[in-house]
């Protein structure tokens, strides 16, 4: 324990608004994006393993983030399932707030599907390859890629897009 | 980079300062619950191994350590081996049982969960309350190869197994995330015995096998994370036996079933058709009454409300007049969970994925259709862990010509009217 928590610290200190962009990416909300931080930094830090260095500590959280997510999101289907009548509908969006017309990547990203913004928000924030989200995700290759060309086609418009490139990419050299 | 992630990234980060000034102002208090975890996981840790060791317990055996980098010697057990009565006998850590093991898992990981009515959680409660709160074992488990892994849970009182679930849906397992649900003490599978309100020791058990082989078990982890050691309330109400059925019910006979023409809910709150039951449905005099036909029903248990058949035919390609309206089913008493069960007929598979193609079941499916209009965000929890009572089916629609010969000449609103049908009292 003796080095965990100047290495605690440092992530309170440096990494927090990589760690909140990331949260705030995967649930469009900054009160879930909060949450989801937090519980992310304890989960990892309360485990009896050694955090030896920011970049570890700052990859651990993150990956964190990213499985509290996905659980959070599983939960939520499993309630849909078992309970269709009361469960809120996919193609409702995410809790996103503070949405205004003026923050128009914010409406955008409101209206994908929770699925479809963690896969954004994998693939182009945390750089994880295709396989590797559809097997995060219990989805297929095929399926991350349907999303994310649904997040591109709600995205690009408004931050600009590289014009198939990318897409390329994810069919031909990143799956 | 091209324009869209550099764009994205930049809003991002915009959004993450704000985010990041949040988290940091509540610094104090989640380094309070990091404490606090990491102190619960030393005593929890503690607990076992002075349960286990009798006399001499070594300080080391006392520290927290992670199930994956702590050999055990264990022997493989399957959920079917871990029922109520066996003793509990298995040693935290990790048992290989194949030459080449690691090569097939990354590790397993995780903690438990508390889910209360209103939906709020707690890792590693100290308390929970039984019929109210759902108890889940929720891990990681990163797995190499053709494999797959299964977690079972189990309730232990003075060394023995008094609790154990056996239903398939036990162990959901989503490529990484395993998650397992504990039942409550004295339920053993199908059946429950009551009893005393107090602590229990919550135990997991993680096997991975070989999709080809499952017969050939690579590995198993015993208490990932640590056991739970809980208090359990409200046991003893909760699995009380039931008093006898209210007068006005008829037992059903075979397949013919007492039905009552029941005026359709009018929401207001989350369990609009629990609220009906609590005012008396559908036992009102003036409720025109008539018999139902259903082949194949089963007794009714929890798993009804979850994977588990409520009726099963033999015919695919049975119909009768209720095969296509939306049904569901509803229990006098129903401890936890969403009291009303969506079902529907089918020879498709079932939420829990099961497919009977020769047969048509009347399961929880996602196919089955809605019964109930959305009330702001209700959030029920899993798994429901005690059914008892009278068990009514709900069929959104009425036989006509049955009403109408068992009620000759009475005059109704037939779009206004649903049928709900006395099933007979949850074993």
């Amino acid at each position: 324990m003796g080095s965990q928590p100047s290495v605690v610290d440092e992530l309170y200190r440096h990494s927090l608004p990589r760690l909140g962009a990331y949260a705030y990416l995967l649930t469009g909300s900054h009160a879930e994006a909060e949450e989801l931080v937090q519980a992310a930094i304890v989960k990892v830090c309360a485990r009896p393993r050694r955090l030896t260095n920011l970049p570890q500590t700052e990859a651990y959280v993150r990956a964190a983030i990213r499985t509290l997510h996905i659980d959070g999101l599983r939960r939520q289907a499993r309630w849909h399932r078992a309970a269709p009548t009361l469960a809120w509908p996919d193609a409702v969006a995410g809790p996103a707030e503070h949405v205004t017309q003026a923050d128009a990547v914010a409406l955008a990203m409101a209206t994908l599907a929770p699925r479809v913004r963690t896969v954004v928000a994998m693939y182009y924030w945390e750089d994880l390859p295709i396989a590797d989200i559809a097997g995060a995700m219990g989805i297929s290759e095929g399926t991350v890629k349907g999303y994310l060309r649904d997040g591109r086609e709600a995205l690009a418009p408004l931050l600009g897009d590289d014009d198939g490139s990318e897409r390329s990419e994810v069919t031909e050299v990143r799956s | 980079m091209s324009d869209l992630r550099r764009n994205l990234d930049e809003w991002a980060l915009g959004h993450g300062d704000h985010v990041a000034a949040a988290v940091a102002s509540h610094e104090r208090a989640t380094r309070r619950a990091i404490h606090v975890k990491r102190r619960n996981r030393i005593l929890a840790t503690g607990a076992t191994a002075a349960a286990a060791v009798v006399g001499i317990v070594a300080i080391a055996s006392a520290l927290p350590g992670p199930a994956g980098t702590t050999p055990a010697a264990n022997d493989y057990v399957t959920a079917d081996q871990l029922t109520c009565g066996q003793p509990w006998d298995l040693e935290q850590g990790t048992t290989e049982f194949m030459e080449g093991a690691p090569a097939f898992y990354g590790g397993v990981d995780g903690d438990w969960v508390a889910t209360a009515d209103s939906g709020d959680e707690t890792v590693r409660p100290g308390e929970i309350l039984a019929g109210h709160t759902a108890l889940s074992w929720r891990g990681t488990a990163a797995l190499a190869g053709n494999t797959v892994a299964r977690a079972t849970v189990v309730a232990v009182k003075d060394g023995v197994i008094v609790g154990a679930a056996s239903e398939p849906g036990a162990s959901v397992f989503d490529g990484t995330t395993l998650t397992a649900f504990g039942t409550l003490p004295g339920t053993c599978g199908d059946t429950t015995t009551p009893m005393d309100s107090g602590e229990y020791t919550y135990h997991v058990v993680v096997g991975i096998e070989q999709v080809q082989n499952q017969e050939r078990p690579v590995v198993m982890f015993v208490d990932p994370g640590g056991p739970l050691v809980v208090e359990v309330n409200g046991l003893t109400e909760s699995s009380a036996p039931q008093t006898q059925p209210p007068s006005g019910l008829i037992e059903p006979q075979g397949d013919v079933y007492q039905a009552f023409v029941v005026p359709r809910p009018t929401p207001t709150s989350c369990t609009p058709y629990q609220d009906m039951i609590d005012a008396g449905q559908p036992l009102v005099p003036s409720h025109m009454q008539y018999q139902v036909t259903i082949p194949g029903v089963q007794p009714v248990t929890a798993d009804s409300w979850m994977s588990g058949p409520v009726a099963i035919i033999d015919d695919p390609d049975y119909r009768a007049w209720y095969t296509d309206l939306p049904t569901a089913i509803v229990a006098t008493n129903f401890g936890g969970g969403n009291p009303l069960g969506s079902l529907a007929w089918t020879a498709g598979p079932s939420v829990s994925g099961e497919v009977h193609p020769d047969q048509l079941r009347l399961v929880n499916t996602d196919d089955a259709l809605l019964m109930q209009p959305q009330i702001g965000n209700c959030v029920f929890t899993l798994p429901g862990p005690t059914v008892s009572g009278a068990v009514y089916l709900i069929i959104d629609g009425i036989d006509l010509d049955g009403v109408n010969e068992a009620n000759p000449g009475v005059d109704f609103d037939v779009e206004a009217m649903q049928t709900w049908v006395y099933l007979g009292q949850a074993e």
